[in-house]
């Protein structure tokens, strides 16, 4: 069956449909999840937090749209497992220098409603390899030197090219600098 | 807010993505084994619900007249009214009443069932203040009961072991003791030693998936599958056959209205069996000396969407697409806002009623229950011994495994090898920059061996360049494709999916048009809100491409006049395309 007709039957509740999304998705949601635990957590960890996310499809199947599956499941896969690492070995952990990020705007939450799109907006136009490394950092909380190591670059190499990816966001982030296309 | 919670709820476009040793089938399992009950948190409905309404067809068989006792029929069954279900919307619509699906009102089975249930929901609600797991340091996948008392049953602590034997002694009972997952018809019938007992199910395009669901170490199971009407027209089937002495935790939900039917009827192996027709679900009842068995059917004499209960249409949904909207119009008037929801919501609502499914008559519901054979399965569950399945479910759990299996290291190199030699045989392409768009950022990937929704053939090749971001915001995407009519990809199909794809297009309602790019034939539709895309084959180089805008403020025009531009020039891979 094609997603469409899945989705739809997933809506009737559908078990089989379930399934369908299971077969179809834990590549990519594992990849997530492996990419948040991988190395602090067991892979056992790692299934039944990739469980709990089509478990959550399940709970949740009138929530996504069509066409949005695939980012519905990565949103939450990302969210199980932070929360999972977190409970479990109090990580991701920012270092001191990560705080300065304290953005801010005249509403006081800038990263609310149509800001978050903002935000992902601003993350695509890092461009290579910074948008990759802002994302292992900040998406997966992957450390300095695990990044290092996956990209073949050196721990401080990488933390300046996140620094420089924070700079760089917090003036994309600031209301007025956006509305004026000065990305 | 710190960084890392930044990102909450959001999912960017082209994650970095490694490989990972998550395995699927073992989520799969998980997956099953929670949607059945068998981990965590206290459930509202039994193991395997779905709609539909029993009968009491027991009557006929035990040669008692039960109507008369009852207000209605379905009392017998009753469990819960009104049910609570995930779905609370479709609890107020419909006033669901749940029904247990092995045994009734008197027989051990039901009245097993219930006490277990009464018990199941105290202790959680007493275990609610305080969460069992965290109070003794566990993980909640944790439990010191063996397996089949915490995954077929939700018993997870001794204590409530201790209770579940207390209550399956008390009415003469046995629990399953394993279960395991299966894909094929044949796979069923060789578990339980039969003949084949379905005589319509529907296979999937790879023929291979025809009947699925769970068998248990006693022979009862769970069958899903599809059934063909006729034309064209496709019902689901969720069936259950549970062996008699054996406790088992499942049930269904009715559905309470005037317009429903109930009817005995005659098969034509031989059973007689009872028949229930409701506006949006149906049941096939009967049972043997040594099995209930249940037919649900996922329809009914008259399937409906009703879009007052639909969250893709309340007002929080209105109001998050109107803001969507007015970030690509931000001029319009709050006139043009309602009239361009009006036309998402009608458009919404005409998809929804298009993807019922269809609704069957009494003639047809009769014919679905000529498909069963219920007489290979009342010899089967004949009130002597259970079948013995036991030996089979290891047998099914590796054939589950292989079916699900992620490719070999060897695998894994060809297909890089073979991604490599068709990258060096293709022309790179260069899509000239979108004025807004020259910040923005590029990627690619290839997909290989892919079977795409609108292609009946096994995809070939394809190559996607992304642009993403910019003052425009949203996605353009530009992707070109190879396709083979056979596996030595030496026959190439391409031309005929542009068709394929054009017709794909068209069922979807969408309004396509003709196009001619650089005098090569394609179309360009767009949905009218976010989406447009054009595609053209290009004769000279065998390629299809596909121009794609997603929120990116194009509609048909646009992205007719973007493909216009995409100039096709040799260009040498700058780096390798890595593989996704």
């Amino acid at each position: 069956m094609d997603e469409t007709t899945a989705l739809a039957r997933l809506r009737r509740g559908d078990e089989r449909a379930l399934e369908w999304f299971v077969s179809r998705y834990t590549p990519y949601v594992g990849a997530i999840v492996w990419s948040i635990v991988g190395g602090r957590l067991t892979v056992q960890d790692g299934e039944e937090i990739a469980a709990d996310v089509f478990l959550e499809l399940w709970r949740s199947r009138e929530k996504p749209r069509e066409g949005a599956v695939r980012g519905y499941l990565g949103a939450i896969a990302r969210s199980r497992a932070i929360d999972r690492l977190r409970r479990e070995t109090g990580q991701p952990e920012l270092e001191y220098d990560e705080l300065d990020l304290a953005v801010e705007g005249p509403e006081g939450d800038l990263l609310a409603g149509e800001d978050r799109e903002a935000l992902l907006a601003a993350v695509d136009a890092l461009g290579p390899p910074d948008r990759e490394i802002f994302l292992r950092r900040y998406y997966y909380g992957q450390s300095a030197p695990e990044i290092g190591q996956r990209l073949g670059m050196k721990p401080e190499a990488v933390r300046q090219r996140l620094k420089r990816g924070r700079d760089l966001l917090r003036r994309m982030l600031t209301k007025g600098a956006f509305e004026s296309g000065n990305i | 807010m710190e960084i890392f919670d930044m990102f909450d709820g959001l999912c960017p476009e082209d994650l970095p993505l490694d490989d990972s040793p998550i395995d699927t089938s073992r989520v799969l399992g998980l997956v099953r084994a929670e949607v059945k009950g068998a981990r965590g948190k206290p459930r509202r409905l039994g193991r395997a619900v779905r709609t539909g309404l029993i009968a009491a067809a027991v009557a006929a068989f035990m040669g008692v007249t039960a109507y008369a006792a009852y207000e209605f029929f379905i009392d017998k069954y009753v469990i819960e009214q009104p049910a609570t279900l995930e779905t609370e919307e479709e609890a107020a619509e419909r006033s669901w009443t749940r029904v247990s699906l092995t045994g009734y009102q008197g027989t051990p089975e039901y009245e097993a069932y219930t006490e277990w249930e009464a018990y199941e929901s105290d202790w959680w609600e007493k275990a609610r203040e305080n969460d069992p797991w965290q109070a003794l340091g566990v993980d909640d996948s944790w439990h010191e009961t063996p397996d089949n008392y915490a995954y077929l049953y939700n018993a997870y602590f001794q204590e409530q072991a201790d209770a579940l034997d207390a209550i399956v002694e008390k009415y003469g009972l046995t629990l399953h003791q394993a279960e395991a997952p299966y894909y094929q018809s044949k796979d069923l019938y060789e578990a339980l030693g039969t003949e084949p007992f379905f005589s319509e199910p529907v296979a999937d395009v790879n023929g291979d998936w025809d009947v699925s669901g769970y068998i248990y170490d006693d022979g009862s199971f769970k069958a899903e599958f599809d059934e063909n009407l006729s034309g064209d027209r496709t019902v689901s089937i969720q069936m259950f056959v549970n062996a008699k002495g054996s406790f088992a935790t499942i049930s269904g939900v009715t559905e309470l209205t005037e317009d429903c039917e109930a009817w005995q009827y005659t098969t034509k192996s031989g059973r007689s069996v009872d028949l229930y027709l409701a506006p949006n679900s149906a049941e096939i009842m009967t049972e043997s000396e040594g099995a209930y068995m249940d037919v649900g059917v996922l329809s009914g004499s008259a399937p409906s969407f009703d879009p007052s209960t639909s969250p893709q249409l309340n007002e929080e949904e209105k109001r998050y697409w109107i803001e969507n909207l007015l970030k690509r119009e931000p001029d319009l008037t709050e006139a043009e806002q309602e009239a361009a929801w009006q036309a998402h919501y009608d458009e919404t609502v005409a998809r929804e009623q298009s993807l019922l499914p269809p609704a069957i008559t009494r003639e047809e519901l009769e014919t679905i229950a000529d498909s069963v054979d219920f007489a290979v399965l009342a010899d089967r569950f004949d009130g002597t011994a259970h079948p013995d399945t036991a030996d089979m479910l290891p047998v099914l759990k590796v054939r589950e495994a292989e079916r699900f299996s992620r490719p070999s290291a060897d695998e894994i190199t060809e297909l890089e090898a073979a991604s490599e030699e068709v990258i060096a045989q293709w022309d790179i392409f260069q899509l000239t920059p979108l004025a807004g768009y020259e910040d923005a950022f590029l990627s690619g990937h290839r997909l290989d061996g892919h079977t795409l929704e609108w292609a009946d053939q096994p995809a070939g090749d394809v190559v996607t360049r992304q642009y993403m971001g910019g003052n425009g915001g949203g996605v353009i995407e530009l992707s070109w494709y190879r396709f083979y009519a056979d596996e030595g990809r030496t026959v190439s199909a391409t031309a005929e999916v542009l068709g394929s794809a054009r017709e794909f297009y068209e069922e979807q309602g969408c309004s396509v048009s003709e196009l001619e790019v650089n005098g090569c034939e394609g179309f360009v539709f767009s949905d009218g809100t976010h989406e447009a895309q054009a595609a053209w084959y290009d004769a000279e180089r065998d390629l299809l491409f596909m121009l794609g805008a997603y929120n990116a403020g194009l509609d048909a025009d646009g992205v007719a006049a973007l493909a216009a531009t995409v100039t096709v020039q040799p260009k040498p891979l700058a780096t390798p395309i890595p593989l996704p």
